[in-house]
């Protein structure tokens, strides 16, 4: 069976960079949704200051939805297109970001798995993908961050075990 | 075997060990909560800059232009060969 992989990854939507203090990548779907896919530093994400500079958060963000207040529809387009958005993010290999999954409508669960289908359907071992834990509500809501980076970040694991730090309030 | 020794003085005891457990479970309880509000707040302020920036918009518009151009949206990416 023949594997996608990030080199020859299949079409998806025409996006804008910005480039800044902020890394921001614009599109808009078929349905005529926008969106953002934002990256942003995160230095509050380590311990460490020579770590600082390589630590972004990424997230995702409903710009315009016209099915408002309902979401929009399944699109098989978009993950393509973040994975092409990731993609020219991590051209510098000393990257790592790290993404956490929104519960606002109570579908993080089904979120992070989303997250974790496209990583799995356009990963061709370029990169690695760390699920962490952070913490469960009394109502079972699960506090999940993706950390990903390319496996050939030379800070890879200083960066994910600064990282864990912070989190855990070792620091 | 060795017995196992402990000075009372200088190793935590289970108690002490259980509230530094549950003074981290805490910390990274309102961790996450303040991580996760500062992602609702931005989705927010974002919806907003969209409806009152025009330079914003601008890059949508012009977004909607090329593809009118092309007559799709969809376009097949370069590679990158990292």
């Amino acid at each position: 069976m023949e594997q996608e992989s990030w080199s020859t990854r299949p079409p998806g939507y025409e996006y804008a960079f910005l480039d800044g203090i902020v890394q921001t990548y614009s599109f808009t779907s078929d349905t005529a949704v926008r969106y953002e896919v934002r990256f942003k530093p995160g230095p509050e994400l380590v311990d460490n200051p020579a770590l600082e500079s390589f630590v972004f958060e990424m997230v995702i963000l409903l710009i315009d939805n016209p099915f408002t207040p309902k979401l929009p529809p399944v699109d098989a387009l978009i993950p393509a297109t973040i994975a092409a958005v990731v993609t020219h993010f991590f051209a510098l290999r000393e990257r790592a970001m790290v993404y956490l999954c929104d519960d606002s409508d109570a579908k993080a669960d089904a979120r992070r798995k989303l997250f974790d289908r496209w990583f799995e359907r356009f990963d061709d071992h370029t990169f690695v993908k760390r699920q962490i834990p952070l913490a469960v509500e009394q109502n079972g809501t699960a506090y999940i961050a993706e950390f990903v980076a390319r496996l050939d970040n030379p800070y890879l694991e200083p960066i994910l075990a600064s990282f864990t730090r912070v989190i855990s309030g070792e620091k | 075997m060795t017995p196992q020794t402990q000075n009372p003085e200088t190793e935590p005891q289970p108690a002490e060990l259980l509230q530094e457990e549950a003074r981290r479970a805490e910390y990274r309880l309102q961790f996450a909560r303040a991580w996760m509000q500062r992602k609702h707040d931005e989705q927010q302020q974002a919806v907003e800059e969209y409806q009152n920036n025009p330079e914003k918009r601008a890059v949508f518009d012009e977004l909607d232009r090329r593809a009118a151009e092309r007559g799709t949206r969809v376009v097949e990416y370069k590679t990158t060969g990292l």
